[in-house]
């Protein structure tokens, strides 16, 4: 089942400094699927941003349409949605959490907005299973405000709440940047987790590299291009998708580019351990690579 | 709780609660004095969860010594279902009673595995391992 589908997304923004229009994204069509974690990659300003708020429905794209669950909810359908938005979970680069609110009040939130009629004692049980599940002990955690929270704690109640309604598709802006690799590698295992145990589908956007190749079951590279015989960029286009082992054998250059040594080296599976590709077993924890 | 959400409640209670979702069936059986089994029929999710509290609170008040859940015919159940069983279990532990669930679905297994749950609950693959546990 496609749980996203994206076709012919374009955007543009004024540029004050050019004094004119530029375009950003154009004609990006991508899909994803239910089941899948599917990873969106680029380089900084390609754009990921501007169509991670596009999917949401916090961007109104110039043309194109998106449809979420199988849903239409672009061109703007707003009770397709409200409808949808109880389905989806996000998760923003910068947890986005209410700094008025302590903790728990943060996660209970969007479960009071959308099943008020719980009762308060089960909420509060939700919210500590929610917290327990990105590693964080609700009686340490859960009367806390937000600003007294390290950036990593953050991002984890961030994920918890986006958790808390059960979704069956969460977006998540850079999960991982900024965590220390521990921390990191506990989202990393969550995310695939959810998706494998739960059939959620997730798409990500991600900057690391070995957190993309740990958790995608597909990726899509996204690339600003340039005309030749013009100064001016054209806009972001899609210009590669595959399954990591793909993009792994990829020959077209800003593939090769961008993926760096990934290219040639592979990630266990089981450790994360970084080897020269295509190994069996890994070299560290012994574990079997074949699915 | 912050005012915002008390406020929230009291709305809802006096404008919502009459239309909640069509109450899901709950079959429970009296084995004996000291045990009852309870086996909701369909997906135990936030518009139903409340039910099968109410029939958990009913048992846990009157101090039973063993309640089996049975998700055997769930279907499914999701985060708000957990937790009425990780309620249920305080109360029951409380009393020093046990609180046993069936579980036979892989999909459900799950539900527990992911969040860490599978080793907080007894769980029992058929009604019949549960009762002679
Ligand atoms: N509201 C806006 N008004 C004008 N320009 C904008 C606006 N939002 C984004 N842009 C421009 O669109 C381009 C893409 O921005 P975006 O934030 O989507 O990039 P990104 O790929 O997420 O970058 P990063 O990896 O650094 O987060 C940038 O050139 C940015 O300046
Ligand atoms: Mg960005």
């Amino acid at each position: 089942m496609t749980t996203v589908v994206l076709k012919n997304i374009s955007k543009s923004f004024f540029n004050s400094k050019l004094k004119k229009m530029e375009i950003v994204l154009n004609n990006i069509s991508l899909t994803a699927q239910h089941g899948e974690v599917t990873v969106l990659m680029g380089q900084s300003g390609c754009g990921k941003s501007t169509l991670f708020r596009i999917l949401i429905g916090e961007e109104i794209a110039d043309s194109g349409c998106v449809s979420i669950l199988e849903k239409e909810v672009f061109p703007l359908n707003k009770k397709n949605l409200q409808e949808v938005k109880k389905k989806f979970g996000i998760l923003f680069q910068y947890g986005a959490l209410f700094n008025s609110m302590n903790v728990g009040d943060n996660i209970a939130f969007p479960i009071l907005e959308h099943q008020p009629q719980l009762h308060r004692d089960i909420i509060d049980i939700m919210v500590d299973t929610k917290l327990r599940q990105v590693s964080l002990e609700p009686e340490k955690f859960k009367h806390k405000m937000p600003a007294t929270l390290s950036g990593g704690e953050r991002k984890r109640v961030g994920l918890a709440r986006a958790l808390a309604l059960d979704p069956q598709l969460i977006f998540y802006d850079e999960p991982s940047a900024g965590l220390d690799p521990i921390v990191s590698r506990t989202i990393d295992k969550l995310i695939k987790n959810l998706v494998k145990m739960l059939g959620i589908a997730s798409v990500v956007i991600t900057h690391e590299l070995d957190s993309a190749f740990a958790i995608a079951d597909r990726m899509i590279i996204l690339k600003r291009a340039v005309p030749e015989h013009n100064d001016d960029w054209d806009g972001t286009i899609v210009y590669e998708e595959g399954t990591p082992d793909d993009l792994r054998n990829s020959q077209k250059p800003y593939t090769v580019e961008f993926l760096g040594e990934f290219s040639n080296f592979e990630i266990c599976k089981n450790c994360r351990f970084v080897q020269q590709k295509q190994f069996t077993t890994c070299e560290k924890c012994g574990k079997p690579q074949s699915e | 709780m912050s005012g915002y959400f008390k406020r929230k409640e009291k709305w809802h209670k006096k404008y919502l609660q009459k239309d909640a979702t069509l109450p899901m069936e709950i079959k429970v059986e009296e084995v004996s004095p000291q045990m009852s089994v309870i086996i909701p029929q369909g997906e135990i999710d936030m518009g139903s969860s409340g039910e099968l509290r109410d029939v958990l609170h009913k048992t846990t008040k009157n101090k039973v010594q063993t309640i089996i859940v049975s998700l055997e015919d769930a279907g499914h159940i999701d985060s708000s279902g957990i937790a009425t069983l990780i309620e249920a279990l305080k109360k029951v532990e409380a009393y020093s009673g046990e609180l046993r669930v069936v579980i036979n679905t892989k999909k459900i297994f799950n539900v527990f595995k992911i969040a860490n749950l599978d080793m907080v609950f007894k769980i029992y693959e058929s009604t019949q391992d549960a009762k002679n546990a």
